[in-house]
């Protein structure tokens, strides 16, 4: 899967989660300083990743600093592809 | 005080006395007292030969048209209770409510299909001048109307208001508007925005007709357009002004709105959603010489129970502002934090609907011995330094994360933060599940940004546990009021969608 196709879905992902279209704006916005991801929305994401990308990311395999600005998820996601 | 005549003979009267009077006045049509007397004669003596014994109630559909209330004193003339239905109901809401209510007649001040019935233009009976007897005439504990309230789920429930109920409300409502209006002038002139069939208009169409003021209705094709409303309402010199506070919000949104537009209004009176501090603070500002008067009611206990005049204090002070306290002839009882309504303007109960009305009324005795209606409201409230407070709807708590989360509380913190006009806090749905929590804020001096907005959520941390704390705001221009005038919480929960 392309980069491009794998950034719309997790942006589309993360949009339904946060509420809201910052994140489309802003790739680097902190989503957890903003209280805009909370762990419940965590587990929703990589399971939604899960479900469109085909990608099993473990919650245990991953820190949250590493997953927590949507450019950072994408980059996560996309070395897995690789 | 209690009436110490019926209210249609209270109405007799000053018919009798001042023929000349207008009582009903719409943006290009008014009623005399003498003509809507004879009128509702000649009305009643034809539906009581077209109905014979069919005594069923009789919906009357239209907006703001004098013919309306024609209809109505009409219908109890006849003895029968009547219906109201406003244009803006949905159509298949208006055939529901005319399934319930099923009588084979409608009367109508305004086009209306439906099939199966025979809808009658009220202007376009032909009269003889028949006198319809006094004996006929709704008394006691009899139905007067019938209004109809959405249920959150389902088919509409029509509250059943008896004579007495009406007689009861209005003996005490007049009495708050006489003190309030002292040194006013004997024929004032009330305002109207609710459509008749919200029971808000009970309190200005009866208050006034019973006072021998003259109704200033306020149609929804003005109340669209701010510029024409405001010369129709100048030009109509109101004294007493009866709205919701959404209502009263959006006058507030212009700064033309304010005592020198509106010189004589005297009164502002409040019910059917809570009052803000925000709101009140403003009228008080712009209208010095007018009282603000807060009450609560349910329509199931005939429009308001209690009431209080909002001073400073109460602006300043951290509560919420308070509903008051109950007229004479009601109490209002706790069930946990549930608010019952017990008294003399209690409803019968839901029209034709049994299971609902076991439900949500039951009898107590008095003091007295006297058995006493009880209403339950839905309503969560508390008492504090001599007033009740209403907190919110009990529906309106939600549970997130295991929380139960009252969303009124939300509301009123968000509300006290500094430029926040208005707020409403909604649950977004994820299937039946609730996912969050998004405030709607009106906020016009803010920058609606991201930013701003996570300063607003910082703010709320302050003063709330962190599971209260909404996890988006929205900001909008204004925020949506149903046809009735009231925040439209369905519209901003459909807009998460």
């Amino acid at each position: 899967m392309e980069e491009k196709k794998v950034r719309e879905i997790i942006l589309d992902l993360l949009e339904e989660i946060c509420g809201d279209d910052i994140i489309r704006e802003e790739l680097d916005i902190n989503l957890l300083e903003e209280d805009l991801i909370d762990s419940l929305d965590y587990t929703e994401l990589l399971i939604g990743i899960e479900e469109n990308i085909g990608i099993i990311m473990a919650p245990s395999e991953l820190t949250r600093e590493e997953m927590d600005t949507p450019n950072k998820i994408v980059a996560q996601v996309m070395k897995r592809i690789k | 005080m209690i009436l110490d005549k019926s209210v249609l003979e209270i109405i007799e009267e000053i018919a009798a006395k001042y023929p000349g009077r207008v009582a009903i006045k719409s943006q290009d049509q008014s009623l005399t007292y003498g003509e809507l007397w004879r009128r509702s004669d000649q009305l009643a003596a034809w539906l009581d030969d077209r109905l014979e014994d069919n005594k069923k109630p009789v919906m009357v559909y239209g907006h703001k048209n004098p013919q309306m209330i024609v209809c109505f004193l009409a219908c109890v003339k006849s003895g029968r209770a009547y219906c109201p239905v406003d244009i803006s109901m949905p159509k298949n809401r208006i055939e529901d409510i005319a399934a319930i209510i099923d009588n084979e007649v409608i009367l109508a001040s305004e086009p209306l299909e439906m099939e199966g019935f025979e809808v009658i233009n009220a202007s376009n009976v032909l009269c003889s001048d028949k006198n319809i007897s006094r004996e006929k005439r709704v008394k006691k504990e009899d139905v007067f109307y019938i209004i109809f309230t959405s249920g959150s789920t389902g088919k509409p429930k029509g509250v059943e208001i008896t004579a007495d109920n009406l007689k009861n409300f209005l003996g005490w409502s007049k009495e708050l508007i006489d003190n309030a209006l002292k040194g006013r002038e004997k024929n004032g002139v009330f305002l109207n925005q609710a459509p008749f069939s919200f029971d808000l208009s009970v309190m200005d169409l009866y208050n006034s007709l019973v006072s021998g003021g003259t109704l200033l209705c306020l149609e929804k094709s003005l109340q669209a357009d701010t510029a024409r409303m405001f010369e129709y309402m100048s030009l109509g010199r109101p004294e007493c002004w009866v709205s919701t506070p959404s209502f009263a919000d959006m006058c507030l949104a212009d700064p033309r709105f304010n005592g020198e537009m509106l010189e004589d209004i005297k009164l502002f009176l409040f019910c059917g959603e809570r009052l803000s501090k925000d709101t009140a603070g403003k009228l008080m500002e712009r209208f010095p010489a007018a009282k603000v008067i807060n009450t609560y009611g349910p329509t199931e206990s005939t429009v308001a129970v209690t009431s209080v005049e909002i001073t400073k204090d109460m602006l300043a002070a951290e509560d919420l502002l308070p509903i008051g306290i109950p007229k004479k002839g009601t109490e209002i009882l706790f069930d946990g934090e549930e608010m019952l309504i017990a008294g003399d303007t209690v409803a019968k109960g839901y029209f034709k609907d049994r299971e609902k009305t076991e439900k949500a009324f039951f009898q107590l005795l008095d003091s007295d011995g006297k058995k006493c209606n009880v209403y339950r409201t839905g309503d969560s409230g508390y008492f504090k330094d001599g007033y009740y407070y209403c907190t919110g709807r009990i529906d309106l708590q939600v549970k997130l994360h295991g929380y139960r989360i009252e969303l009124g509380d939300i509301e009123s913190n968000l509300m006290e933060l500094p430029e926040v006009e208005q707020a409403a806090v909604v649950p977004r749905y994820d299937g039946e599940r609730i996912r969050n929590l998004v405030a709607f804020v009106k906020a016009p001096n803010l920058e609606g940004s991201f930013k701003v907005g996570r300063a607003l959520r910082n703010a709320l941390k302050e003063k709330l546990p962190a599971y209260m704390v909404p996890k988006n705001v929205v900001f909008v221009n204004e925020m949506p009021m149903t046809a009735n005038g009231k925040l439209d919480r369905k519209k901003l929960e459909g807009s998460l969608a």
